[in-house]
């Protein structure tokens, strides 16, 4: 009986193990593969006020992992994007010109949901 | 007699080099040659005080009464547990490793956390625990 039951609790911890490790070893392979595989970039559109700016947002990314939970820190603004997916994310934002002289100082993500990722740029 | 009791503190010493691995060895193989975590260099003299614990501890269960052992195997789990926590909560604040980059002016710092992963560890630790402490005491009631 307990013979069993140690065997079923192996196999649901190395079951569980790979559902939980395969999204990290995946991503991490990617971008081995692919340095470039994450891209972040603001464009600026055009002027909305004397402070403001109208800009777009573009993340490329190459993984078949999701990344969740993507902020953005600029200056003083945040941006947030619940979920990028591989290919191509657009969004348009409203910046101060502080915000875009200063430039991106911390990105902060969740590989697959789970593995929390910050980087900070100082 | 004589022979039962030396297949039991052989028995005793596989056991408490196997918890020796397992909650030892293997953990701190994972974080410094794989996870490349900074780990605190573990003295020869506390490595075989280590050691030597999870050996008495098992051989010593062995050797008892089950009802008695069933202590033993208790106090070897947790000794286990509390090491892999040490290692885990102390090295790396609870599934949280920190790199930092300094590229000219520009500083990167960079923070993986992987504390969910960290959870599911260390709650099967203790249900691989109770399921051992739970059959040594149906064992040692039949």
């Amino acid at each position: 009986m307990f013979a069993t039951l140690k065997y079923a609790l192996v196999i649901a911890l190395v079951s569980v193990l790979v559902l939980f490790v395969a999204p990290f070893v995946l991503f991490i392979h990617d971008v081995l593969e692919n340095p470039e595989c994450i891209g972040l970039e603001i464009r600026p559109l055009g002027q909305v006020s004397e402070d403001t700016i109208k800009a777009v947002l573009e993340v490329n990314y190459c993984s078949e992992v999701p990344l969740k939970d993507l902020k953005i820190q600029l200056s003083d603004r945040e941006i947030g994007i619940e979920e990028v997916k591989a290919g191509k994310v657009v969004k348009e934002v409203v910046l101060s010109r502080g915000d875009l002289e200063v430039g991106i100082v911390k990105v902060e993500f969740k590989i697959g949901g789970l593995y929390r990722v910050v980087l900070e740029y100082r | 007699m004589l022979k039962k009791i030396v297949l039991n503190v052989i028995l005793g010493v596989i056991r408490g080099f196997v918890e020796y691995l397992v909650y030892f060895r293997i953990p701190l193989l994972i974080l410094t040659d794989y996870l490349k975590v900074p780990v605190t260099p573990v003295k020869p003299l506390e490595v075989a005080v280590i050691f030597g614990v999870f050996v008495a501890l098992n051989t010593t269960s062995s050797n008892v009464k089950p009802q008695i052992g069933i202590v033993f195997d208790a106090l070897s789990s947790l000794l286990g547990l509390l090491i892999v926590l040490e290692l885990v909560f102390g090295t790396m604040e609870a599934g949280r490793v920190e790199v930092v980059h300094r590229a000219g002016e520009l500083q990167v710092r960079g923070e993986l956390v992987f504390r969910p992963l960290v959870i599911l560890l260390v709650g099967f630790a203790v249900l691989f625990t109770i399921v051992r402490l739970y059959e040594k005491i149906v064992h040692s009631e039949e």
